[in-house]
């Protein structure tokens, strides 16, 4: 055999003859969709890290610190004995550093234009941008290039500062009068020329651990290196030194007295696609092409018995076969590049224009190979049946035989498990993206619930419940461990925020929505050791969740010897039915809430570890566990003890005269201070932190109690903190922002959460899963429609002349339509329901999302897929319908 | 070189059993010589089809045996056999069977190709000559008349200048004067190249060029007579 011209040959064949037109397109689609799928996501995914490094920075690690003046020469702003404390001898895994200097303005004398300002910001309660300060209402710096690229501090306009020269953050600007770039600004006698306009920056706020502002100041004017010594050497020197590092840090450092923040939003990301989703786009391509390769192979067979006939062996078809195979792939491979990654890139383009956000396209090449080269081999797996087929064709056309009932029953079960296939890609992807966001998005915004928020501000009020200040100015404690506090009082001067400090805020500049909740922080629960978990919490760790009170009040108020802090925490109606998916046990049943006879019982599943520390002995952490990780290891604890239907009473003391504080006689408490027992049934059990307004991570109290505002008058309880939400109006960021700022500083004990950066993250991000989720969803449906098209079409074709020989026999053409349609009509709904199950069962079993998958979102599935069935049916109909008799019992060569 | 060029024995082939058998061929035995036109004749159902194509080694016949050249054609394996048909035996069918993606010169040499063979322009050239394709070499089977197609089928057969051709039925798809062409064409290519031709027709005219006319009734030789073509 002549090779070189049989590859001709073959090559011609594939592009001319009709046999494998629909298989080319079924191979360039299963190249395309993986490399759509991987490119996009890839896009996509990037971005979403992208974005999150714009606000939190780029780097890992932020140690910072107060100097007096400048570090010594060439050690570029981390002391060297701090750094060898730090980074201990494995300084080579530090990747990038750069320094960041800031000198507080507001301790300086002649400030030139800048004083102004200065004086502005010290009579107002807050800055332009609304930004409270506790110290230091201005900063000058200096920052390496390194510490710029790291904390992502870009230029709007202009170039960074030489000498004589500065650049102001954009927000300094507007204060000085929006000097432009080639303008000057003076400052301590000196004049600047304005070099360039810095974005403002806030990867700063970065944080792990509780810091105040002073600690890091932000600076606005920046100079040059020579210029910013010149003028602060002698000053007291913030520095902050931002970090690339790997792995250098252990948990000792966190522990330290080092001034040391690890970027965790960088380092907790977690952007890949998960291969079992990857997996199933390349089975459901698999199955494609098997199943396009059996629907042609009558046509595969008529050319290669033709072959036969001219004296090709039967051993040597196989090979002209996947010759065939192989110059289809070489066309494919880049039709199915260009369509996937230009699908992609169109995807991004679209998404970009709809969401008002740059999608960052990003090709991985070794990856897009990969991608190419399984398509390949799926194809060359997908052909062994029918070369197997071909091998033993015979020279001959025989009549034809069983194997074309075999075929349809072959192709039938493809069919099957192709929309099977597909329906689980659906389902799996969705299971994916709702527990990626979950994990993702866990620790800005633990426990989300469904909100059209723009922009948001966390804010409560707090009572001065365990200290207050004396006539002498003196600060007075109130333990009730102590024995000599017996006759302190527990008593909420401020019951939660006043009414028309929320009204103030709902129509104030920018606020959209505010939205206001009840909680009680003074409950008790009695201390039952028969609870394993409330045995580990006095035993094992956690004894500060306690109470306990002295004998004499015990004696008054006929109290037990210790409780358990709880709270009773109030919601909306939405809110409390959307952490229906964290219920575990029991159910939501409002009405009863409403009237105060049940509540939500919410105690965190914990995970206790301990640590050793230099010079011997242990720390320990505690943490919550995300739902779903309790595996039950030694150091997780869980509360199983409680269950709907049980029944608990809650104490707390009280006194209605809101100026009865500190101490007081003992007559004076039995007349002025009661106690309250209120008694609830719990309705629904939840292991797992959920909710809004939980900021830390430090696990307390451990028990809490869930229900709806109007429960507190139900239960006839008083509030002692009001948490407050603020949604803002879309592009009034920052009149809200000072709306609310400037009520935090009319409230001194409100304490004022500013979550932006968490919340733009969460938009950004949630955005990116939606997208992916409506590609994937968008992937499904092509492959299904496609598939399901395909297998139909091809046995219309294939059945044209039984068809007309059935006429003539007398049936009619719509009850032949029916017979063509019914098996794929009949599978459709069965697959559906089974894959129902099979997600049902992942999402339980693998992604922990249980409830997730409910009945309504899959009846969703089910009529887009009828939806899209129904449009190929219709299709089909249209031609099944149109042709002859005549021409349909004409034998087509 | 053996006078006989097709020698067969009791050569059978059943389909079925019990009371479906059906006796397709039954018990023939035929001697065809060297260099002469026989045409096998007969009524649709009488089993001239599956004659032709067990003598061209096409078909496995139940019982008998088919010598062709003096070599068994059952007896090799299916590769050997594959071969020998191709390099020994060309075949003419009713619906031309040419591959329609590729052009009349590329048909035409696909068995040479197929076989590693090397071509033979001159002859080509002639044979291009005789069957009055010499300006269609580069057209598509589609793009020619159905006397063109079956000129260019027999084109592909005679080019691999093997000593038998086998005609099923090779007018049944042409009008009357594409026919009496090819018969023409046919008997050309006999005179000159003494090639031998079978040729399973329900033509009269083929039995009139024809040196041998053998009918069959029921899968059995009915009447063996010299054809009109044996005085020409």
């Amino acid at each position: 055999m002549r090779m070189k011209r049989m590859c001709l040959y073959s090559l011609q064949g594939v592009i001319k003859s009709g046999a494998y037109r629909a298989f080319l397109w079924g191979v360039i689609l299963s190249i395309a969709l993986p490399v759509l799928f991987l490119t996009a996501t890839d896009s996509m995914l990037y971005t979403a890290a992208e974005r999150r490094k714009d606000i939190y920075g780029e780097f890992t690690d932020l140690y910072y610190g107060m100097e007096e003046g400048r570090p010594e020469e060439g050690d570029g702003g981390l002391y060297d004995r701090e750094l060898v404390s730090v980074l201990g001898t494995e300084t080579e895994k530090v990747i990038r550093a750069g320094n960041l200097y800031g000198a507080d303005l507001a301790l300086l004398e002649e400030n030139g234009d800048l004083e102004p300002v200065l004086r502005k910001r010290q009579e107002a309660s807050v800055d332009f941008l609304g930004n409270k300060r506790t110290s230091g209402l201005l900063a000058a710096g200096y920052l390496d290039e390194t510490a710029a690229r790291l904390g992502r501090i870009r230029l709007k306009e202009g170039s960074w500062p030489e000498k004589d020269q500065a650049a102001v953050t954009e927000s300094l600007r507007k204060e000085l009068g929006s000097p432009d770039v080639g303008e000057a600004v003076s400052w301590r006698g000196k004049t600047y020329e304005i070099s360039g306009i810095l974005a403002d920056y806030g990867m700063l706020w970065v944080s792990n651990m509780s810091q105040s502002d002073s600690d890091r100041l932000v600076p606005e004017l920046l100079l040059s290196e020579e210029d910013f010594w010149a003028e602060a050497a002698e000053l007291q020197v913030s520095h902050q030194t931002l970090l690339e590092a790997s792995g250098v840090f252990s948990g000792e450092i966190y522990s330290g007295n080092f001034r040391l923040v690890q970027n965790l939003p960088v380092k907790n990301q977690r952007f890949s696609v998960p291969p079992v989703i990857l997996a199933l786009v390349y089975i459901c391509a698999g199955l494609l092409m098997a199943q396009l390769l059996l629907l042609n192979l009558p046509k595969l067979e008529k050319r290669m018995r033709l072959c036969r006939l001219l004296g090709v062996e039967a051993g040597k078809v196989p090979g002209l076969f996947y010759l065939d195979l192989s110059w289809i792939f070489l066309m494919a491979v880049p039709a199915g590049l260009f369509l996937g990654i230009g699908g992609a890139a169109f995807l991004g383009w679209i998404c970009g224009r709809m969401a008002e956000m740059e999608v960052l396209f990003r090709i991985r090449p070794m990856r897009l190979l990969g991608a190419v080269l399984l398509s390949g081999g799926l194809m060359a797996l997908g052909g062994i049946r029918p070369a197997v087929r071909l091998y033993k064709l015979p020279v001959l056309e025989k009549q034809k035989n069983g194997f074309m009932k075999k075929k349809r029953m072959f192709s039938t079960a493809l069919l099957g498990l192709l929309l099977f296939s597909v329906f689980f890609l659906h389902g799996a992807a969705d299971c994916y993206l709702k527990s990626d966001e979950r994990l993702n998005l866990s620790v800005p915004v633990y426990g989300k619930l469904p909100t059209d928020y723009d922009y948001e501000f966390l804010a409560s009020t707090i009572s001065s419940d365990t200290n207050y200040q004396d006539e002498d100015g003196n600060y007075i404690g109130m333990s009730v461990m102590e024995p000599d506090d017996i006759f302190t009082v527990y008593n909420e001067p401020y019951l939660g925020m006043e009414e028309e400090d929320l009204e103030y805020l709902r129509t104030a500049e920018g606020v959209r929505k505010v939205t206001a909740y009840k909680e009680c922080t003074q409950l008790k629960l009695p201390l039952d050791r028969e609870d394993p978990y409330q045995r580990a919490i006095e035993d094992n760790f956690m004894s500060s969740g306690l109470s306990g009170y002295d004998e004499k009040v015990r004696e008054i108020f006929g109290l037990e010897e210790t409780y358990v802090d709880a709270r009773l925490q109030g919601y909306s109606e939405e809110e409390l039915l959307g952490l229906s998916s964290y219920v575990e046990e029991g159910e939501i049943h409002l009405d009863k809430i409403r009237s105060g006879e049940e509540v939500i019982l919410m105690v965190p599943d914990l995970e206790v570890g301990f640590r050793p520390v230099e010079g011997g002995g242990q720390i320990m952490s505690i943490r919550f566990l995300e739902m779903g990780a309790y595996s039950g290891e030694e150091g997780q604890y869980r509360d199983t003890y409680y269950r709907p239907g049980d029944t608990v009473t809650l104490t707390r003391l009280y006194s209605e005269d809101s100026g009865l504080r500190g101490f007081v006689k003992e007559d004076t408490v039995r007349e002025e201070v009661r106690r309250q027992d209120i008694t609830v049934t719990i309705g629904a059990v939840i292991h797992c932190r959920a909710g809004w307004f939980e900021k830390s991570n430090s696990p307390l109290p451990y028990f809490n109690f869930l229900c709806l505002n109007e429960t507190f008058d139900a239960l006839d309880l008083s509030s002692t903190y009001t948490r407050v939400r603020v949604s803002g109006r879309e592009g009034e960021e920052d009149a809200l922002r000072q709306a609310v700022y400037r009520l935090s500083a009319d409230l001194p004990e409100m304490e004022l959460e500013d979550r932006q950066g968490f919340m733009e993250e969460y938009r950004q991000y949630h955005m990116l899963l939606e997208i992916l989720s409506v590609l994937l969803a968008a992937l499904s449906a092509v492959m299904g429609a496609g598939v399901l098209f395909g297998q139909l079409f091809a046995r219309m074709q294939e059945e044209r002349k039984q068809t007309g020989l059935y006429q003539v026999a007398g049936y009619t053409r719509r009850r032949l339509y029916w017979r063509l349609i019914r098996p794929a009509a009949v599978l459709l709904p069965a697959v559906w329901a089974l894959a129902m199950g099979a997600v049902v069962l992942l999402a339980r079993w693998y992604y922990f999302l249980e409830g997730y998958w409910g009945v309504s979102k899959w009846l969703q599935t089910l009529a887009a897929a009828l939806l899209l069935a129904g449009g190929i049916f219709l299709v089909l109909a249209g031609r099944f319908f149109k042709e002859s008799i005549s021409s349909l019992i004409r034998e087509e060569d | 070189m053996e006078k006989q060029i097709i020698e067969a024995v009791g050569l059978s082939k059943y389909y079925g059993d019990g009371e479906a058998l059906v006796k397709s061929v039954d018990k023939v035995d035929l001697s065809i010589d060297r260099g002469g036109i026989t045409a096998i004749m007969g009524k649709s159902g009488s089993g001239k089809t599956t004659l032709l194509h067990m003598l061209g080694g096409l078909e496995i016949p139940t019982e008998g045996k088919v010598l062709v050249d003096g070599r068994s054609l059952y007896d090799m394996r299916e590769a050997q056999r594959t071969r020998f048909r191709r390099e020994h035996i060309g075949f003419i069918f009713q619906k031309f069977q040419l591959i329609p993606d590729m052009t009349v010169e590329q048909n035409v040499r696909f068995p040479l190709d197929v076989a590693g063979k090397p071509l033979d322009q001159a002859f080509e050239r002639e044979l291009a000559a005789m069957l009055d394709l010499e300006d269609r070499m580069g057209f598509y089977p589609h793009q020619l008349s159905g006397g063109g197609q079956q000129r260019a089928a027999i084109f592909r057969a005679l080019l691999m200048k093997p000593d038998l051709i086998l005609a099923d039925e090779p007018t049944g798809n042409l009008d009357e004067a594409a026919g009496q062409e090819l018969l023409r064409f046919i008997r050309q290519s006999n005179e000159r190249y003494g090639q031998t031709f079978v040729v399973v027709t329900h033509d009269r005219s083929v039995a009139d060029m024809a040196h041998r006319v053998i009918r069959l009734k029921d899968g059995r030789i009915w009447q063996d007579t010299e054809g009109g073509g044996k005085g020409a």
